[in-house]
C-alpha cells in the first residue's frame, strides 16, 4: 500500500504550510530559477549559502529536512559516479598517482563541485514535488505550456495523459501481478537460467499484459467520451488555478536570493 | 426518451449486423430491464443511446436529437450518462472527488457549481467520506458506486448501466439496486443491462433480445409467463418462479407468480 501510495502521489506530502499553498506555476517557474542558480555556483561560500537556504525552505514548507534527503536517495550513486569521473578525469597539477588512474588538485575541486551541484539541483527540485500534488503539478504543467499550443504542442493532452497514467499505474500493478500467477501456476519458470532464458520466460507475461492495455485503452475512452470528453476545449476545473498576490511575493523573493547568491559567487 | 426506427448496426469489418431492424421507444420516467444472451447485441444497443455508435441504417432519436448529426452528441451525452460492467475501466483521476468532477469539468461548468454536483452525487451514493481518498484504494463495489456517481454529476435525464453489477458481490449488487429505486423514484429514465433476472424486479418493461433483434418486449408478469422461450433466449428462471410453477402444477398454488418471496407466501397462505 505505502509503495503503491509512492506510485501514484509521488512524493507529495500534505501539509498546510505557506509553500503548499503556493500557485503550482509559481513553485514550477521559482524551481527552475533555483536550479539556473544552482547551475552557475562556484565558490565554496555560496555552496554554505545555498545550504542555509536549503534549511529554511525545508523549515518553511513544513517538510522535515530528513524526509527532504530522503527524497534524493535514489541518485546518490549518479552523484557518487559523476564525482568519481570529474575526480580521475580532470588534469591538472597530480596529487596522487596508482597506474593510470590519477587525482589532480583540480580534479578534487570539480568532484566536489559537482557533486554538490548535482545534490542541491535534486535537493531543491525535490521541495516541488514534495509540496504540490501530482494533480497541480498537472495542472500547472499545463497551463504554463498553454501559450505554446499555439504551436502545436499539445498542453492539455499532455496533462490529460499525466494524470491517466498516474491512475492506472495501480491498476496496472494488479494486472501483471495477476497474469504472472497465473503462468506461474502453469509451470512458467521465471526465476531460473540465464537472463536470455529468463527474458524468454516473460513473453508469455508480457503479450497478455499488451492485450489487456489495449483493451483498457479503448474502454477508458469510451467512457470519456461518454462524459462527454472533448479535449481540452471549452473544459474548466473543479479547483482553477489562482495566481495569488503571495505567488508574485515569492516569485520575486527568488528572483532576488537567487541574483544576490549568483552575483556574490561571481564577486567572490 | 428514446426512438429507435428500423435499427440496424453492423460493426466495422464484421459480416453479421450486430443488431438488425430494432424498433423501440422508451418513455421518460421508464424502467427497462435489457436482457439477452452473450452477444445478442445488448452492449451495442446501449451505446447507440448514448451515440457511442451511430446506427448503420435507421433512426436513433434521444430526446428528438438525431444521433446521426455531430452536433447533437454533445446535448445527447449530457442527457444520456453511461456505466459500464468495469468500473477500472471508466474511473479516470486517482482521487474520488476529482473523478466525479471529470464529467461537469468537460461541461465547463462554474467552479461552485461542479462543487456542488460532486458532493451532491457523492451523499446520493454514499461516498462522501471518500471524497479525497485514492480511487485504486476502494473496494468493487465502492468503484461502481463511484462511477455511477460520475454519470449522475452529469445530471442526465437518463442513466444507461451495461452490466454494472456483473463484477459485485451481492452486497455490492445490492447497494447499486437501491440506488437505482431511489433514482427511479426521482423520475430517471433507467436502462438496466443485465443477465440476472433476480435484478430486475423493480423494472416497468422488459425488453428481450436475441440474435441482434428484439425478441420480446412486455412487463414483468409477461416475462415470466414466457417459459417455453427462456431456453432459446438464453435465460434462466429464477428459482423461485420455478418453484411456484412446480407448486402449481401439482394444484398447491392458485395460479403462478412472480419472483417475489412475499407474493408467494401471499399465493400460499391466503
Ligand atoms: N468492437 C466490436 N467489433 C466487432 N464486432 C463486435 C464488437 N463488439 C461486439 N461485436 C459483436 O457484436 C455482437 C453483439 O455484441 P454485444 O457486445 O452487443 O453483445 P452483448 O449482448 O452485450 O453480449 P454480452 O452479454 O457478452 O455483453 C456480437 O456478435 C459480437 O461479437
Ligand atoms: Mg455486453
Amino acid at each position: 500500500m505505502k509503495f503503491l501510495n509512492h506510485l501514484t502521489l509521488g512524493q507529495y506530502i500534505p501539509a498546510d504550510s505557506p509553500v503548499h499553498r503556493l500557485d503550482p506555476r509559481c513553485k514550477i517557474l521559482s524551481v527552475v530559477l533555483l536550479l539556473a542558480g544552482i547551475f552557475m555556483m562556484k565558490h565554496p561560500v555560496a555552496f554554505i549559502a545555498w545550504g542555509i537556504f536549503l534549511l529554511f525552505l525545508s523549515r518553511f514548507s513544513r517538510i522535515p529536512f530528513r524526509v527532504v534527503i530522503q527524497g534524493a536517495r535514489p541518485v546518490i550513486i549518479l552523484v557518487l559516479f559523476t564525482a568519481g569521473i570529474h575526480l580521475f578525469l580532470t588534469r591538472g597539477i597530480t596529487l596522487w598517482e596508482w597506474g593510470p588512474l590519477s587525482v589532480t588538485k583540480e580534479g578534487v575541486g570539480m568532484a566536489f563541485r559537482m557533486g554538490l551541484r548535482l545534490s542541491f539541483l535534486v535537493l531543491f527540485a525535490g521541495f516541488l514535488t514534495l509540496t504540490t500534488s501530482p494533480m497541480e503539478l498537472s495542472d500547472g504543467l499545463e497551463s504554463l505550456f498553454r501559450p505554446f499550443q499555439r504551436f502545436g504542442f499539445p498542453a492539455h493532452e499532455m496533462a490529460m495523459m499525466m494524470t491517466i497514467a498516474l491512475r492506472f499505474i495501480p491498476t496496472l500493478f494488479d494486472e501483471t501481478d495477476r497474469i504472472l500467477r497465473a503462468q506461474l501456476a502453469r509451470g512458467a519458470d521465471l526465476d531460473h537460467g540465464g537472463i536470455l532464458r529468463r527474458m524468454k520466460a516473460f513473453i508469455p507475461v508480457l503479450v497478455p499484459l499488451f492485450v489487456i492495455v489495449f483493451q483498457r485503452a479503448e474502454d477508458l475512452a469510451q467512457a470519456m467520451e461518454a462524459r462527454c470528453y472533448r479535449g481540452g476545449t471549452g473544459r474548466s476545473r473543479m479547483n482553477p488555478l489562482r495566481w495569488k498576490r503571495t505567488d508574485t511575493f515569492a516569485m520575486a523573493g527568488t528572483l532576488v536570493i537567487v541574483a544576490i547568491f549568483v552575483l556574490m559567487d561571481l564577486g567572490a | 426518451m428514446f426512438a429507435l426506427r428500423g435499427v440496424s448496426f453492423t460493426y466495422p469489418g464484421a459480416v453479421t449486423p450486430a443488431l438488425g431492424g430494432v424498433e423501440l421507444s422508451i418513455r421518460n420516467g421508464e424502467w427497462v430491464a435489457l436482457i439477452g444472451a452473450n452477444g445478442s447485441g445488448k452492449s451495442t444497443l446501449a451505446k447507440l443511446f448514448n451515440a457511442l455508435l451511430i446506427p448503420t441504417r435507421g433512426d436513433c432519436l434521444v430526446c428528438g436529437l438525431k444521433t446521426d448529426n455531430e452536433d447533437n452528441l454533445w446535448e445527447i451525452r449530457r442527457r444520456v450518462s453511461m456505466v459500464f460492467q468495469n468500473p477500472d475501466n471508466q474511473i479516470v483521476a486517482s482521487v474520488v472527488e476529482e473523478d466525479v468532477a471529470f464529467g461537469p469539468e468537460n461541461l465547463g461548468l462554474p467552479s461552485s457549481e461542479i462543487h456542488e454536483r460532486v458532493f451532491d452525487c457523492l451523499c446520493l451514493v454514499g461516498l462522501e467520506e471518500k471524497r479525497r481518498a485514492p480511487t485504486y484504494a476502494l473496494s468493487g463495489g465502492q468503484k461502481q458506486r463511484l462511477a455511477i456517481a460520475g454519470a449522475l454529476a452529469m445530471q442526465p435525464r437518463c442513466l444507461v448501466l451495461d452490466e454494472a453489477t456483473a463484477m459485485l458481490d451481492p452486497q455490492g449488487r445490492e447497494d447499486v439496486l437501491k440506488i437505482l429505486r431511489d433514482l427511479h423514484k426521482r423520475g430517471m429514465t433507467l436502462v438496466q443491462i443485465t443477465h440476472r433476472l433476480d435484478e430486475i424486479l423493480d423494472a416497468t418493461r422488459v425488453v428481450v433480445l436475441g440474435k441482434g433483434k428484439i425478441a420480446w418486449a412486455g412487463d414483468l408478469a409477461g416475462l415470466f409467463a414466457m417459459r417455453d422461450c427462456f431456453n432459446e433466449w438464453g435465460l434462466e428462471m429464477p428459482p423461485l418462479v420455478r418453484f411456484s410453477r412446480k407448486l402449481q402444477e401439482r394444484n398447491l398454488l392458485p395460479k403462478a407468480c412472480l419472483p417475489f418471496v412475499k407474493e408467494l407466501l401471499e399465493n400460499l397462505c391466503p
